[in-house]
This record gives C-alpha cells, sequence and structure tokens, in this order.
C-alpha cells in the first residue's frame, strides 16, 4: 500500500476564463491515490470536487496541473494503445443513476459497450456471458440482461453504472457521489458492494462526497476541500478523532449522532470563512500524514 | 402530510412500468384522430401506388369534344378545359405530391441533421458559422425562399422538389441542435466516453436514438407544409410544368373557369387540404404518442 496509482499535481480549473468574472473550481489541488486505498474527497457544493473527479477523467481540460497515472502524465498519450490502456484503467461511476444510462439500450448494450471499443470479447456469446458475470458480481439477476433501464429502481440502476464501470477490469474506480441520490437503506447496500468489490478486484477508489457520514466507513484517507483547496487531509481515525481546521469541524458537526440525548445537546459548528487573500497558506503536515491548510503561525 | 403505504407505493411502480411497457404504440392507437389521418395517408399511398390502375381514364389524353363536362358517371370528377378527366389527374397527383413530400422533407430532414448535430457537438466556432447560415436562411420567409431558389434554377419537379427540402433545413437544424444540446448534458454521454467511445459512436448509438421522437414529429408535419409549398410553387408557374397533372397546377390552370366550371379547382383542392390535413392529425398524434411529457 505505498505506490501511488494516481498523483494530482497543482490542479487548477477556471470556468469562464476570457470572461470578466473568471471563476476558480479547483486552486492549485494537490493529491495522491495509492494502490489499493480509498481516498475520500469531501466538501460542500461547488467546491470543485466533480471538477477535479472530470479532470482525473478527461471529460474536462483542466487550465494548470497535471494529472498522473502510475507516473505518467495522462495528458500526453501519444498512440491509440496509451489511450486505450488509460480508458481501461480507470473508469468512473455517476451521482445519478437515471441520468446516467441511456434510455434506448438494454443493460447488455450499456454494460458491454466498453467491451465492444476495446475489443475486449470476440463474439457476441461471449460478450453476453461476461456480461452476466458481472451482473451476479453486483448483485443483479443474469436475466435482467434484456432488461432497459426505466424497468429498474435507482438502486438497481446504480448497480448497472457499477458493472459498466467493471467491464474493463479497471484499477480506479472515481466515484461521483454514488449514494448521495440513493435511499439511506440502499445507500449503505451500495457501499457494502463497493467494499466488497474492492477487496475481490484490487480496486482503488476516489470517493466523491458533499458529507463526512458516509465517507469514513469506506476511506482510508480523506480531503476535505473548501473552495476549490485542500483544507485538511488525514486518515479517516485522524481526522474524525483530531479534526484541525474549524471547516472541517464544522462539516463534523453536521453529522448526527445516533443517539436522542447526546444528539439534543449537540450544536452545528458554524464556520466563518477567513480572508485567504495575501496570505502565506500552505499544507502543512502537523503530524505524521495529518496536513492542514494554514499560514506559518499556525493560523487558519 | 399524508402517509402513503408502502404496498401502494409498490402498485404505483409497477403500473407505471405497465404504461411505459404499454409503449408508443398503444398510446398511438388511443388517439383515434391521429388513426384517421393515418388511415387517409395509407389511402393516398395506395392510390399513389396503384394510380394506372384505379384511374379511369388516361391523365393527359385531351378529349376536345367533351370539354367542361360536369361530375356524372363517366367523367367522377367531370373534365376540364381540354376534356381530361379531373379524377384521373387527382389520382396521377397523388403520386406527385407524395414524391415531392417525401424527397423533399427528406432532403430538408437530412441535411438539418447532420447540421444540426455538428453544430451541437462540436460547438464554438463550428456552432456559430452553422447556426449563422441557419439565421440567415431563417430570416427570408420559407415560401419565399423556395420561390427564389425555383426561380433561379428553373422550373421542373425535382428543381421544386430541391427548393422546398432547401427551404425547410433550417427548422430541422434547429429543433436538432437543440435536442443534442440536452442529451449532451446528460450522464450517458460521459459515461459512453469514459467508456471509450470515439464521437462518432456516441452519435450514432446514443444521440440519434434519443432524438429521434422531435425529428419525425417535424417530418411528419413538415411533409404537409412540403407538400403546400410545392403546390404553391404549381401554382404560381414554378413547380411542375403541364401536361403533369399536380394538384396545385391544376388548381392555377382551372381557376379561370371557376364561375362556370367549379369542379376543376375543387377536387384537387380538396385533395390537398385532405392530405395536409390528415398529415398535421398524424404530426400531432405521434408527439402525444412519441413524447407524452410535452402535453
Amino acid at each position: 500500500m505505498s505506490q501511488a496509482i494516481l498523483t494530482v499535481e497543482h490542479l487548477s480549473h477556471v470556468y469562464n476564463r476570457y470572461t470578466a468574472k473568471p471563476l476558480k473550481a479547483v486552486d492549485d489541488l494537490s493529491f495522491h491515490i495509492e494502490e489499493g486505498e480509498t481516498f475520500g474527497l469531501v466538501g460542500e457544493s461547488g467546491c470543485g470536487k466533480s471538477t477535479t473527479g472530470k479532470a482525473i477523467l478527461q471529460l474536462q481540460k483542466p487550465t494548470h496541473g497535471d494529472i498522473q497515472l502510475r507516473g505518467k502524465s495522462i495528458f500526453n498519450l501519444k498512440t491509440k494503445e496509451q489511450k486505450a490502456a488509460y480508458r481501461k484503467s480507470i473508469q468512473m461511476i455517476f451521482q445519478d443513476p437515471y441520468s446516467s444510462l441511456n434510455p434506448k439500450l438494454t443493460v447488455e448494450n450499456i454494460v458491454g459497450e466498453s467491451m465492444e471499443v476495446f475489443s475486449l470479447v470476440k463474439n457476441r456469446e461471449e460478450k453476453r456471458e461476461k456480461i452476466t458475470e458481472l451482473l451476479e458480481l453486483v448483485g443483479l439477476e443474469k436475466s435482467y440482461i434484456d432488461r432497459y433501464p426505466h424497468e429498474f429502481s435507482g438502486g438497481q440502476r446504480q448497480r448497472i453504472g457499477i458493472a459498466r464501470a467493471l467491464a474493463v477490469t479497471p484499477e480506479l474506480i472515481v466515484c461521483d457521489e454514488p449514494i448521495s441520490s440513493l435511499d439511506v437503506s440502499v445507500q449503505a447496500q451500495i457501499v457494502n458492494l463497493l467494499k466488497e468489490l474492492q477487496s475481490i478486484k484490487k480496486l482503488s477508489y476516489l470517493f466523491i462526497a458533499h458529507d463526512l457520514s458516509m465517507v469514513k466507513y469506506i476511506s482510508r484517507r480523506i480531503g476535505v476541500m473548501y473552495r476549490g483547496k485542500l483544507v485538511e487531509l488525514a486518515t479517516s481515525e485522524e481526522l474524525y478523532e483530531n479534526p484541525l481546521h474549524p471547516y472541517t469541524k464544522s462539516l463534523l458537526s453536521t453529522i448526527p449522532v445516533p443517539e436522542p440525548l447526546v444528539e439534543r445537546k449537540r450544536q452545528a459548528i458554524a464556520y466563518t470563512p477567513q480572508t485567504w487573500e495575501g496570505r502565506n497558506l500552505e499544507l502543512r503536515e502537523v503530524s505524521a500524514d495529518h496536513f492542514v491548510l494554514c499560514d506559518e503561525s499556525g493560523g487558519y | 402530510m399524508e402517509r402513503v403505504p408502502y404496498a401502494k407505493g409498490l402498485l404505483e411502480t409497477a403500473s407505471q412500468t405497465e404504461y411505459n411497457k404499454d409503449g408508443v404504440i398503444q398510446r398511438f392507437l388511443k388517439n383515434r384522430l391521429a388513426v384517421g389521418g393515418m388511415i387517409i395517408m395509407v389511402l393516398f399511398a395506395v392510390i399513389a401506388v396503384f394510380a394506372p390502375q384505379i384511374a379511369p381514364h388516361s391523365f393527359e389524353v385531351q378529349d376536345l369534344n367533351n370539354v367542361f363536362a360536369p361530375p356524372s358517371s363517366q367523367h367522377w370528377f367531370g373534365t376540364d378545359n381540354f376534356g381530361r378527366d379531373v379524377f384521373s389527374r387527382v389520382v396521377y397527383g397523388a403520386r406527385i405530391s407524395l414524391i415531392i413530400g417525401l424527397i423533399s422533407v427528406g432532403i430538408g430532414c437530412s441535411v438539418g441533421t447532420i447540421a444540426g448535430i455538428t453544430a451541437a457537438w462540436w460547438g464554438s466556432a463550428v456552432d456559430r458559422v452553422i447556426m449563422s447560415i441557419v439565421d440567415i436562411m431563417q430570416s427570408i420567409p420559407g415560401l419565399l425562399l423556395a420561390v427564389s431558389l425555383s426561380a433561379a434554377m428553373g422550373p421542373g419537379l425535382v428543381n421544386a422538389m430541391i427548393a422546398v427540402g432547401v427551404s425547410s433545413i433550417p427548422i430541422y437544424a434547429r429543433i436538432v441542435r437543440a435536442s443534442v444540446l440536452d442529451v449532451r448534458g446528460l450522464d450517458f454521454i460521459d459515461a459512453a466516453i469514459v467508456s471509450g467511445a470515439g464521437p462518432l459512436r456516441i452519435i450514432r448509438r446514443h444521440i440519434l436514438p434519443n432524438i429521434l421522437a422531435p425529428i419525425v414529429i417535424q417530418a411528419s408535419a413538415g411533409m404537409a407544409g412540403a407538400i403546400l409549398t410545392a403546390a404553391s410553387l404549381s401554382f404560381i408557374g414554378l413547380g411542375v410544368q403541364p401536361p403533369a397533372a399536380e394538384w396545385g397546377s391544376m388548381i392555377s390552370a382551372g381557376r379561370a373557369y371557376i364561375q362556370n366550371a367549379w369542379w376543376i379547382v375543387t377536387f384537387p383542392g380538396m385533395a390537398i387540404m385532405l392530405t395536409v390535413c390528415a398529415l398535421n392529425l398524424l404530426g400531432d398524434g405521434l408527439r402525444d404518442a412519441l413524447d407524452p411529457k410535452e402535453k
């Protein structure tokens, strides 16, 4: 668990770059994901976490910075083989299980698309056989193969999305809020499925979420994002036991405690944003593997 | 707030699935007006295909001893100023009108769809160039554009079809572009990119099937417009030339005699009205069936 599978270096993305009001969605973001680990990326809407995910999948070209897959930049892949290898290594699970499945295609065609594109199967029988295996792996019946997306519930659709991501046997899956549009009871099922798949398939995850409640059960390390920057980065236990940045504290305080007497006494901590202009803010290591964004004197 | 029992929720999901399975054809068949329109169009298509068998007389043989004969058992729709059988000419006219309708809609639809997809998919400069051309074309009224085009290319059946087809390109380009922009923002397009699909594959498998409904709707309603425009061109002498039987040119030729031989203009006029009406009903029915959310 030491080799980095994905490294993001000084990533920046500016929307409306050439207009009067440019918007810095991601601002000089750096982190890495180790092999076999789940890296949680947490922050409120608009903090740039989805933009980061999209940049990793080259769905959006970042303004600055570099992303490396096993030490090789993904932005200067020359040959067709290199590009195919990149696509096969990183896959994605989407937030909205409704808009992420083409309503006009059957499960066979949705899950089998990448198999066709990369000629991973010789004929239709082999393709159907592989898809059936994938469906069983994600907990769906194999008879679903000829059905259309509208015949499924949100949780089932999300499982189809997971099967699609697994079709090319990827090493890293970017999960862009995969559970936030699901029922609470279904959320746990999907998280458990992702955990199970991780141990079977030796996967690494970038798990993007907007609150900390579910992320701690799945992530080994968590990065908290605010205004396009990482404000705190630590292992899951460390972050929960010893949060340093006021924004992290505020996020943690919004998770309800399943104990009425305790919950009633708790109060949400409001975070008052500080000015970042003109201050020498940097991610500094305060203890082993615990980084926090602060200035020289330790002010946030 | 009212509590919804769990079982009721289940039932609702089940009936919704049923509704979706019911599908386009059932929903279309429930719409009587649309089915009527479709029956009329099928009838016209049969008449057009079997025109030589159905028509009792030739459409171009003149019988100068029998001009302006009123409708009778011999000549159902009477005869015109050259003694030609109006019924036979209306029957043959169905051929020309349907061919014009199909081919000009084909031209407008295919060119418009390609232009719309290109503009929406590649965006920025390509989009601006294509949509500017479309804007320019749309700033000229459709009929005027068709008239100028066929005046420039000369009269004739083929030129009329091209003129009508080209003048309908902008509407298809606009509809297709808007639909592609809608579909493009959906996650499954991103998913296809992540799955390694190239632009052509994405357009063919993910975009086209999802924008087909508005194109089909526009094509069926557009065919009515195309037949009408072609008839107008023939009426002013720019479309199909005599002695070919075309409804528009028949009205044009017969209008001088309307006071003493009403049948020469009335029957082709009714034929135009019936086709256009049927196609519009068909188009409306298709829209309701293909796009239930639009209601």
